[in-house]
C-alpha cells in the first residue's frame, strides 16, 4: 500500500481582486475551461501534489474567490493556513500598495509563524507596468519575506513560487519538529498538538521517523 | 425556484449556501438513458478490461482537455453505480433546469488527498463536485461529504 503523502500544506492566495490569483492556479492555459456548471457553483479548494527532497507533498490551496472585495477575510479563512501567497498586479499600483494592508490582515488573523511570499503577477505586461521590480523587492526585504515576479499567462515563475513557499514551510516544520524532539529529551513525540500538524499518513511514525 | 439564487455564487466557503440548494445532487438514475451523444465525454466503454486491473484503475487518469494528471494508476477502486452527473457544458441557463448525463462507471478513492491534482467545488447539498485542478473542466466526478469518498467518472477522464 503506497502512502498518499508525507506532508500536507495548507496554502492561501491573498490579494486584491483582478490581480490574477485564480489564474496562478491554471498551469497549462491562461483561462479556465468554460464549464458553465462549475463556474456557477465555484471552486472551494484545489489539491496539488509536488515532490521535495524525495517527499510527497500535498498542497491544499484556497483562493479567496472574490471575498476580498468585501473585506470579509477573517480568522475562519486563515485557520490552519501554513503558507500565504500575497499577489499583486505589476500594472496596478493600488494592488501593490494594498499588499501592506493584506500583511496587516494576516498578522491580525493568521498563525504568527505562517510562511509568506509576495508575487508581482502579470510581468508579461511590461508595457503597462506601474510597479518596478525593485519596489517589489524592497517591500519584500522590508517584511523579510520572499518575492518573485510571475506571469500566470506565460507560465513564468508560478510553479517555482509554489516550490519555494513549500520548501520554506517544510524547513520551518522540520525545524519545529527537531526543537520539539530535543525539548522532550530525545523521546519520540507525535506532533499532533499544534496548528501546523504534520500529517504523515501511512508513514504513521512520530517526529523522529518522519525525517527520512 | 428563484432564478436569482442560482447566479448568486458565494466564494470560498465550505458551508452549503442557499443559492445552490435548488441544484440537484447526482441522484440514482432509473430512467432517461439517452446517454448516446455527449460530446464532452468519452463514451463509456462496453468492456472495462482495458481500464481495470485487480479492481483498480489500470492507468493514470488525466484531464481530457489539458495535460493535468488527476491520479496515478492503481490508486482507485472500480465502482459501478448509475448516477447522473451534470453536463460540463450546460446549453441552457441553470435556472431552466440542470442538464445531466447518466453515468455508471467510476473510480473511487476514500479521501480527496489520494488525488495528484483535483479541484473541489463549493458544496451543493451534501456533495461537492470534482474538476480538473488546472483548467477547471468538470465535473469529472463528485465527493460525498458524509463519508469523504470521491468518485471519478471513467467517461470524463483520459487514461494514460
Amino acid at each position: 500500500m503506497t502512502k498518499a503523502y508525507d506532508y500536507l500544506f495548507k496554502l492561501l492566495l491573498i490579494g486584491d481582486s483582478g490581480v490574477g490569483k485564480t489564474c496562478v492556479l491554471f498551469r497549462f492555459s491562461e483561462d479556465a475551461f468554460n464549464s458553465t456548471f462549475i463556474s456557477t457553483i465555484g471552486i472551494d479548494f484545489k489539491i496539488r501534489t509536488i515532490e521535495l527532497d524525495g517527499k510527497k507533498i500535498k498542497l491544499q490551496i484556497w483562493d479567496t474567490a472574490g471575498q476580498e472585495r468585501f473585506r470579509t477575510i477573517t480568522t475562519a479563512y486563515y485557520r490552519g493556513a501554513m503558507g500565504i501567497m500575497l499577489v499583486y498586479d505589476i500594472t496596478n499600483e493600488k494592488s501593490f500598495e494594498n499588499i501592506k494592508n493584506w500583511i496587516r490582515n494576516i498578522e491580525e488573523h493568521a498563525a504568527p509563524d505562517v510562511q509568506k511570499m509576495i508575487l508581482g503577477n502579470k510581468c508579461d505586461m511590461n508595457d503597462k507596468r506601474a510597479v518596478s521590480k525593485e519596489r517589489g523587492e524592497q517591500l519584500a526585504v522590508e517584511y523579510g519575506i520572499r518575492f518573485l515576479e510571475t506571469s500566470a499567462k506565460a507560465s513564468y515563475n508560478v510553479e517555482e513560487s509554489f516550490y519555494i513557499l513549500s520548501r520554506d514551510i517544510k524547513s520551518h516544520i522540520d525545524k519545529k519538529l527537531e526543537q520539539q524532539q530535543s525539548n522532550s529529551g530525545g523521546r519520540q513525540q507525535l506532533n499532533n498538538n499544534s496548528n501546523n500538524v504534520v500529517l504523515s499518513k501511512g508513514g504513521g511514525r512520530g517526529a523522529g521517523g518522519s525525517r527520512g | 425556484m428563484k432564478e436569482s439564487d442560482v447566479k448568486n455564487v458565494p466564494g470560498g466557503g465550505a458551508e452549503v449556501t442557499g443559492g445552490h440548494e435548488s441544484l440537484p445532487a447526482p441522484a440514482a438514475v432509473d430512467e432517461d438513458k439517452d446517454g448516446a451523444n455527449f460530446p464532452e465525454s468519452t463514451a463509456e466503454p462496453a468492456e472495462i478490461s482495458d481500464s481495470v486491473l485487480d479492481g483498480k484503475n489500470m492507468w493514470a487518469l488525466n484531464c481530457i482537455f489539458c495535460p493535468s494528471k488527476i491520479m496515478p494508476a492503481k490508486v482507485a477502486s472500480y465502482h459501478v453505480e448509475e448516477r447522473a452527473l451534470p453536463k460540463m457544458k450546460q446549453k441552457k441557463a441553470l435556472s431552466e433546469g440542470l442538464e445531466v448525463e447518466p453515468l455508471s462507471r467510476w473510480f473511487m478513492v476514500s479521501d480527496v488527498m489520494m488525488f495528484d491534482n483535483i479541484g473541489v467545488s463549493n458544496a451543493v447539498g451534501d456533495i461537492k463536485y470534482l474538476t480538473c485542478a488546472d483548467c477547471e473542466m468538470g465535473p469529472v466526478g463528485w465527493t460525498d461529504l458524509s463519508n469523504k469518498k470521491c468518485y471519478i467518472a471513467l467517461a470524463r477522464v483520459r487514461e494514460t
